[in-house]
């Protein structure tokens, strides 16, 4: 009888079966996801998510290191382009093109998701509105980059067909006109604004503003016009942009709402929020909340480019006889001698500042120029720091120090002060937004359009807000340096204007490319510290107005063709 | 013949005051022989009677009732009725006729010498196996003289001798020779082991035993109580590198607590995890979380036969683990113990002369940019060239590896108590491993304990349970113990890294990179540590109902349970030279606390019936059972910060902002099988399995469950009547063919290897949260992409092999054939980049082919009876291919291709031509320049050498491979057989004379070839990097015509790094893994203090190595950890 008890009772743990049908913990499948419209809306939410990526826009100062604006170093400071030794293998070349893909496919998932959602029209046709608007913005972003792409739509089931995802190229007119279609429909279908909690989304304006911008890319003045003018003019809605009444505003956590943001990337820190960019690890110095490293530093060709205040072009020369042509002449009047913190010898920063300040005054807001202070964080506490030109500064002296050794300016735009009163906990996710269209910036692109569309007088009216928002006097408003006679020299202005205001947001590349001016400003240029020293010389070659195709892309997908430059 | 019984009766015998004896004897009985009075008298005292037997046989059982009486005066009694004398001198007795006696009572020595030779000492003794059993036709010899004799039915035998010293030897086919003192009782009891080259073994299979002679399959099997006894093994899958031929051993790192090797059965079969399934004691484990000592021995399951009844997650292999049981009537306990030290077994050399390190930076940038400012100034070259040799706290040249690396004692301590009767045995061990490793920080120790009971409870019944326990704490600084290498190579030789008072530096030079790495300040900047406890606890019931049917069923519980706290520490780093501090040692407090947990439920039946029939001509066993287990692994992390104080460490500690994150994952499988043996004759035998599992890593229906079956034939041509080969008396044929699965088997953990997924069948949606008005909002999206399709990937394995033994069972051998074919390969696809960054799931997409050879020999000598000694090897060749992959499409991971027709991860390399170095040399690069294509776009010449840069003197020029005039991509080709090894070997030999013992074993590969340049080894110099002295000594240089490598670039100029054959290296090596000697006490002694046997021994750890290899060890990729050289001292005793 034992025995088959014991038989019995084995038969019985047996019967116990251990679940086959397992499901993840930490996530949603999609069995029960895509029901509701937060489920729609969280879909879309991890779209934008995608936009802070380093290869997406995250790193997107880091541009400015490929003109006149910046110099920067390693990967994330694109090093290997400045030098000109990059190839179709490069880290920041690859990763660009995936990551940028990546938000085009969760755009194109999301879309596909919610079109055949039981959700109010009207609502469902935001969240698609907003992901095809994303879509486009990096379409854009990547053909100015890399030309022709391989377009992909919501047509596509990526966990289906993720391995024969092997489109040629489309031509660059044929990925605008897919960018245009998606912006179309997202104007059509955007409001004007949302509700305070959702402040951050995009609107119908950012979709004007966005066709806008790829309308004066492809020259088609007259298009760029009527978009811009649509939201400058409040033509058929009350869009209530406006410039910010202080430019430094705008790149802190107080003032990155303000209405001149018409498409800002929202970031947000604190202990445990990991959500924003990472602006202060790689514009920041040793000073800097959390130590940071100055890949991304202002070119002094940039920093002396500032005019004066009252209009008229720099020159160092006014202030110090020889200064230009005599790097001795640089030494005397720039650096100090210091041993162990202390100072032993400095020039005279009483005369220095005062040529800053009498400056544009965004010089000053945009870089950490010498002598200048700047609120650090060091030994876990806010500390003023002084960005000292010398041999072995270090900040545990409250020495600013550029970390390659060079005497160069440092980024004062985007760079957290102290620890922000709590809100940096984590110095790759700065919380102040980043923007991506600003009014500014959409009011120079009229200016330009104008001005190709030979409209001079308008073209200056727009730009005049801009220089007059940072009280520099407007041009042709009677100071002889400021005359504009034509629509060449009114390119020179146009140019000027757009480097200084636009300065760390990474857009001169893109704009150099278009005007064809990159080779101008690289070409075997040498690229000299403050004091002129040699620091790194441009390499560029014709074939880097355009990026290569990765080679490990092409390698999966012959159908994908080289570029011409780069075969 | 000369024989002596054992005693009927216990006599007492306590200790007396007298002087002369100083025991008494009592002894009852009616009817005694006289020689069991005698074999009594010196059991109980320390006397040896000499006697005649014949003389003695004469006479008839005597009666004896004394009580408590002196040896003369108990003697007296005996003998008072028979014609016999004694006399006890120093310690013998001699018995003598009373004829005799009377001539003998004035012997002086020389007579008494004469009577010695006329009478001899009976031996007599039993010799039993493992088990107990006793074993029949031992030969038994005293060596030294012509005795002989063999041992009966009941394992017992006799044996005279005149020596009073003597030493026996017993052999026995099957069993390892032994040999043994004989005491001064006379009696002995000796155990023989079997010997694991013989067919006689019983070697352990997928759930059952088989007798080896009956195999059908391909089972390779260690004993690895050898193995590890005296090596310092610390983890068990290192233990078995070179053991086993078709098993493969790749200890890829020498780190503390994670020294594991890297297993591979037949080779690389699968793109996918190829981890071997590894089975212990019935259930699947974790090969180095278990006690290598308590190792009994490790069956290597090698076909599809042998493997295929674990269905599912055999397609690697099935390394089957057995631990130590009790045995019956052997009671013992064992301690032994090692110390080692270790050193790396090989280190890396990086210039460490600063000022020679500064011109090389600066001469690197310069060819990169000539009109930049040199980096280093030549004052401060000049400053540190003017003191070197003085002050090396101002002008450090810092070779890393110096300060890096310490020399450390590491011990292990194993105490284990075993045996058993009838009904119960029992196994207990524990053991201590504390290794403090060859970098600071990284102290690994392990407290292991195992209990293994079985009783049989009932005579239908048998109960047991296996519990095993581990506790082991690491440091934290284990944790980030390889980054020491990437930090070491982000540093530069003017740091010095610690001072004498212990501060730490930074670089002293203003104009070096105050960013670069101080390895030792990395290692302190984090205290806490790391500690794991895992409990493995089986109970296991066996049933026998009826006669041949049995039925088993066991449930084993598996915890693991791991707790990590660290902290961030805070230290200022010093600039020595200026005296201040560099980089001030501050930061907000905090304190992390980790938990991570695993749970396993397993579960299964069997029942298994054996039998003959027809005749008994037919025996046949059959087997049908069913398993199930379930797999729950989890962690969570929490951290606050600001400390009240830094020197507490929980959370409670913490006062600030608090953060938290955790996750849970999970599996179960479901199996059914069963095998059917049969046997006829002895001689023809066949066996068949199937096995079904699903997977809840599949989508319900069909992709879930897969089916496994496979069949296995074997001739014992040597039992057949015809056959008469008496060199050769034992040859066997063996064929199998059959399937095994795989569904990804993962044996990492889920915190630890954040890769792993077990629900790719499924789209899954990640957290994506964004930011509104400055209040997160919960978004998602999908960061791994779902493949619904997944399914088994099964691999087919068609096997042949012999097995002989040769020249009187002293040459034993196998050698088998395979060709194993995988086929549905789980395999992560390079996806198109437009995916995005998504992960890929897996796909079911290849097919490869592993064919292969192996050789498995082992001889066994013996010279002049004393000196003993072995030699045996194992040898594997396996052959590569992937016959089925996409087309034409191949995949490019770095140098890696997977490409139908070529082997896995055959590297797809540029060629190099040569260094460019002369006018002559750049000739040709004006010659491809000259020759260009034209470009039918723009009608201009193309520039040939557009893709990498137009090499200059100095750089490498590579082969325009397909003669299209460019230099490029397409100009790679596919070179070597991949970076897994075609040959595997492992040779052992081995001799003992006189308590003398001594082994070695020599480990080595070839055939596997793999591209090198790391930040130590590449000519392209960063500023705050090391550089590499073999490098910068062969650098090309202006003038320079037979440079061995090119010139120095910037770290962002890769065209001479790009991956090119010239960067290729030979990873094949020999290496002599273990060289050990040996020493055990003779028993004489060591009886002394009551031992049974002492064992003290030396042995060298990986001491010498023979490659080409330029890294820090070929088993090693990369630059991390390194494989050890330990030289070992240890000592083993058994009570």
């Amino acid at each position: 009888m034992k025995k088959y008890a014991i038989l019995l009772l084995g038969s019985l743990a047996f019967g116990s079966c251990y679940k086959l049908d397992t499901v993840p913990y930490d996530r949603v499948n999609s069995t029960t996801f895509w029901q509701t419209e937060e489920h729609a809306f969280a879909g879309v939410m991890g779209c934008y998510s995608a936009l802070k990526k380093n290869n997406v826009f995250g790193l997107q100062f880091a541009y400015d290191n490929l003109t006149d604006i910046g110099i920067g170093y390693d990967d994330v400071g694109f090093g290997d382009v400045i030098a000109g030794t990059f190839t179709d293998r490069s880290a920041g070349i690859t990763d660009r093109w995936k990551s940028g893909f990546d938000l085009i496919q969760r755009c194109n998932h999301a879309i596909a998701q919610i079109q055949p959602m039981e959700l109010e029209e009207e609502k469902k046709n935001v969240f698609i509105g907003e992901a095809r608007f994303l879509r486009a913005l990096v379409y854009f972003q990547l053909t100015n980059l890399y030309g022709a792409l391989p377009l992909y739509d919501e047509s596509i089931d990526i966990n289906l067909d993720y391995a024969e995802l092997k489109n040629p190229r489309s031509s660059v007119a044929d990925v605008m006109t897919f960018v245009r279609g998606d912006l179309q429909f997202a104007i059509a279908n955007l409001p004007v604004s949302y509700d305070a909690a959702h402040t951050g989304r995009v609107t119908k304006g950012a979709a004007y503003a966005l066709r806008g911008k790829v309308e004066l890319y492809n020259k088609n003045w007259e298009a760029a016009i009527s978009d811009f003018e649509e939201i400058v003019q409040n033509k058929s809605n009350n869009y209530g942009y406006a410039l910010a009444n202080d430019y430094a505003s705008l790149f802190t956590v107080e003032g990155d709402e303000q209405p001149e943001m018409i498409f800002a990337i929202q970031n947000m820190g604190g202990t445990g929020f990991d959500y924003g960019m990472p602006m202060a690890l790689y514009m920041g110095t040793r000073s800097t909340f959390g130590s940071c490293w100055n890949n991304s530093m202002p070119s002094t060709r940039f920093g002396d480019s500032y005019e004066n205040k009252d209009g008229s072009p720099f020159n160092w020369n006014d202030h110090f006889p020889n200064y230009n042509e005599n790097n001795e002449v640089k030494k005397q009047a720039m650096v100090s001698t210091h041993n162990n913190g202390v100072l032993t010898h400095i020039p005279d920063t009483a005369k220095l500042l005062d040529i800053y300040r009498n400056r544009d005054p965004r010089m000053m807001q945009t870089l950490i120029v010498p002598y200048s202070h700047y609120m650090g964080w060091n030994a876990n506490a806010e500390r003023d720091m002084t960005l000292i030109l010398a041999t072995g500064v270090n900040e545990n002296f409250g020495q600013i120090r550029n970390n390659r050794g060079w005497m160069t300016y440092v980024w004062r735009k985007f760079v957290p002060e102290g620890n922000m009163n709590g809100a940096l906990t984590n110095r790759e996710h700065v919380p102040i937004n980043f923007p991506l269209i600003r009014y500014a910036d959409v009011l120079l692109m009229l200016a330009e359009a104008y001005n190709e569309d030979n409209k001079l007088a308008q073209a200056i009216t727009e730009l005049n807000k801009v220089r007059e928002r940072s009280d520099m006097p407007g041009l042709n408003g009677g100071n002889p340096y400021l005359a504009v006679a034509d629509k060449d020299q009114m390119r020179q202005r146009i140019s000027h204007e757009r480097k200084v205001e636009l300065a760390g947001e990474g857009w001169r590349y893109f704009d150099l490319k278009r005007w064809e001016r990159l080779e101008e400003v690289s070409n075997n240029f040498i690229e000299t510290s403050i004091v002129g020293d040699n620091l790194v010389t441009r390499q560029y070659q014709t074939r880097h107005k355009i990026w290569p195709v990765p080679g490990q892309e092409i390698e999966i997908n012959p159908a994908l063709e080289q570029n011409n430059e780069w075969k | 013949m000369f024989c002596r019984a054992f005693p009927l009766f216990l006599i007492s015998a306590l200790p007396l005051h007298a002087e002369t004896f100083s025991q008494t004897l009592s002894l009852r009985s009616k009817s005694i022989k006289l020689e069991n009075v005698f074999k009594l008298i010196e059991e109980k005292t320390n006397y040896v009677v000499l006697y005649n037997y014949k003389e003695l046989k004469s006479f008839n059982p005597v009666r004896v009732n004394v009580h408590n009486a002196q040896l003369n005066r108990f003697l007296d009694v005996v003998l008072k009725d028979l014609p016999l004398n004694y006399t006890i001198d120093d310690k013998t007795i001699l018995i003598s006729n009373r004829k005799t006696s009377r001539s003998q009572k004035n012997v002086d020595s020389n007579t008494r010498l004469m009577a010695d030779e006329l009478l001899q000492r009976a031996i007599t003794g039993t010799v039993v196996d493992e088990e107990g059993t006793p074993l029949s036709g031992v030969t038994v010899a005293e060596i030294g003289s012509t005795n002989a004799t063999s041992t009966g039915g009941k394992g017992e035998f006799a044996l005279q001798s005149s020596a009073s010293q003597v030493t026996l030897s017993f052999s026995l086919v099957g069993y390892e020779p032994h040999r043994e003192t004989v005491g001064s009782s006379g009696v002995v009891r000796v155990t023989l082991k079997a010997s694991m080259s013989d067919l006689d073994e019983v070697v352990v299979v997928g759930f059952g035993t088989q007798r080896k002679e009956n195999l059908t399959g391909s089972v390779a099997s260690v004993n690895m109580s050898e193995v590890v006894d005296s090596r310092p093994v610390t983890s068990l899958s290192a233990g078995l590198a070179g053991q086993a031929p078709g098993l493969y051993v790749n200890q890829g790192s020498g780190r503390p607590g994670n020294d594991g090797g890297t297993l591979r059965v037949r080779g690389q079969g699968t793109l996918n995890n190829a981890n071997p399934l590894v089975v212990i004691d019935g259930v699947v484990g974790d090969m180095n979380l278990i006690n290598p000592q308590d190792v009994e021995s490790i069956s290597v399951l090698k076909d599809a036969a042998s493997a295929s009844i674990y269905g599912s997650r055999a397609a690697n292999g099935v390394i089957l683990i057995t631990t130590k049981r009790g045995k019956t009537d052997q009671f013992r306990l064992v301690y032994n113990n090692y110390f080692s030290t270790q050193q790396p077994s090989n280190t890396i050399n990086t210039v460490s002369n600063y000022a020679n390190y500064m011109e090389l930076i600066n001469e690197g940038y310069k060819n990169g940019d000539p009109n930049a400012n040199p980096i280093f100034s030549q004052d401060m070259i000049d400053l540190w060239r003017a003191n070197e040799g003085k002050d090396p706290l101002k002008y450090p040249n810092t070779d890393w590896v110096d300060e890096v690396f310490q020399r450390k004692l590491s011990q292990n301590h194993n105490l284990s108590f075993s045996g058993g009767s009838e009904k119960i045995k029992f196994f207990g061990s524990y053991g201590l491993l504390n290794n403090p490793g060859v970098i600071e920080q990284a102290t690994y120790k392990r407290h292991s304990g195992r209990v293994n009971l079985e009783a049989d409870v009932k005579p239908w019944l048998t109960l047991g349970a296996n519990v095993n326990g581990v506790v082991s704490k690491t440091d934290a600084g284990t944790d980030i113990i390889e980054q020491v290498f990437t930090f070491a190579g982000a540093s530069t030789p003017g740091m010095v890294l610690r001072a004498p008072d212990g501060r730490f530096g930074s670089v002293n030079n203003p104009e070096d990179d105050t960013q670069a790495n101080n390895v030792l300040h990395r290692l302190y900047g984090r205290k806490g540590d790391i500690n794991k406890n895992r409990l493995v606890s089986r109970f296991f019931a066996k049933l026998k109902p009826i006669a041949g049917l049995s039925i088993e069923g066991s449930y084993t519980y598996t915890y693991d349970d791991d707790f990590i706290y660290f902290q961030p520490v805070f230290n200022d780093r010093w600039n020595f030279l200026s005296n201040t501090v560099a980089t001030a040692g501050t930061g907000r407090t905090s304190v992390t606390n980790e938990s991570v947990k695993t749970y396993r439920y397993y579960m299964d039946g069997i029942a298994r019936y054996e039998n003959k029939a027809v005749d008994d001509r037919l025996s046949y066993e059959v087997m049908v059972g069913a398993s199930q287990e379930y797999y729950k692994d989890g962690w969570f992390r929490a951290s606050k910060l600001d400390l009240i104080d830094p020197s507490l460490s929980v959370l409670n500690a913490a006062t600030m902002d608090a953060a938290a994150a955790g996750n849970l994952t999970d599996w179960a499988m479901r199996s059914f099988f069963g095998r059917i043996n049969l046997a006829w004759d002895d001689k023809y035998l066949l066996e068949a399995n199937l096995r079904t599992d699903g997977s809840s890593r599949f989508m319900t229906g069909k992709s879930r469950w897969g089916a496994f079956p496979s069949v296995s034939a074997g001739w014992k041509v040597s039992s057949e009547d015809f056959y008469n080969v008496p060199w050769m008396p034992n040859f066997k044929i063996r064929a199998s063919y059959g399937a095994l699965g795989n569904n990804g088997t993962i044996d990492t953990r889920f915190r630890y290897d954040d890769k792993i997924n077990n629900y790719e069948y499924l789209t899954l949606y990640n957290a994506a949260n964004y930011v509104l008005n400055n209040q997160l909002f919960v978004g998602f999206a999908q960061t791994g992409l779902s493949n619904s399709l997944l399914t088994w990937e099964s691999t087919y394995i068609l096997n042949g092999g012999i097995d002989f033994d040769l020249f009187n069972y002293s040459l034993t051998g196998s050698i088998d054939v395979f060709n194993k074919v995988t086929n549905n390969i789980l395999i992560d696809l390079p996806a198109p980049l437009v995916v995005g960054d998504a992960t890929i799931p897996r796909t079911n997409a290849a097919k490869v082919r592993n064919a292969g050879v192996e050789l498995n020999l082992n001889y066994r000598g013996t010279i002049k009876d004393d000196f003993r000694y072995n030699i045996g090897g194992n040898f594997t060749f396996i052959d590569n291919k992937v016959l089925k992959f996409k087309g034409d499409d191949r995949s490019i991971s770095g140098a890696n291709l997977i490409q139908e027709g070529y082997p896995i991860n055959a590297q797809y390399i540029l060629l190099t031509d040569r260094i460019l170095q002369t006018d002559a040399d750049m000739q040709l690069v004006q010659q491809m320049i000259d020759n260009a294509p034209i470009n039918p776009d723009t009608g201009d010449p193309v520039n040939p050498f557009a893709a990498y840069g137009t090499p200059q003197k100095g750089d490498l020029l590579y082969r325009d491979t397909n003669g299209d005039g460019v230099i490029n991509d397409e100009d790679r080709v596919v070179v070597g057989n991949g970076t897994a090894p075609r040959i595997t070997y492992g040779i052992n030999l081995g001799f003992d004379y006189k308590g003398i013992d001594f082994s070695m074993l020599l480990q080595g590969n070839a055939g596997n070839k793999v591209i090198w340049t790391d930040n130590y080894f590449t000519p392209n110099v960063r500023w705050g990097y090391q550089i590499n002295q073999d490098i910068a000594d062969g650098r090309w240089m202006e003038g320079e015509t037979d440079a061995k490598y090119p010139r120095l670039l910037p770290y962002t100029d890769t065209r001479n790094i790009r991956n090119s054959d010239f960067w290729l290296q030979n990873k094949s090596f020999i290496r002599v893994k273990n060289i050990q000697l040996g020493y055990t006490l003779p028993n004489s002694i060591s009886e002394r203090f009551a031992v049974q046997n002492v064992r003290i021994f030396g042995s060298l750890e990986n001491f010498w190595t023979f490659t080409s290899y330029m890294g820090f060890d070929p088993e090693v990729s990369g630059t991390q950890y390194p494989t050890m050289k330990q030289a070992v001292f240890g000592l083993s005793l058994t009570f």
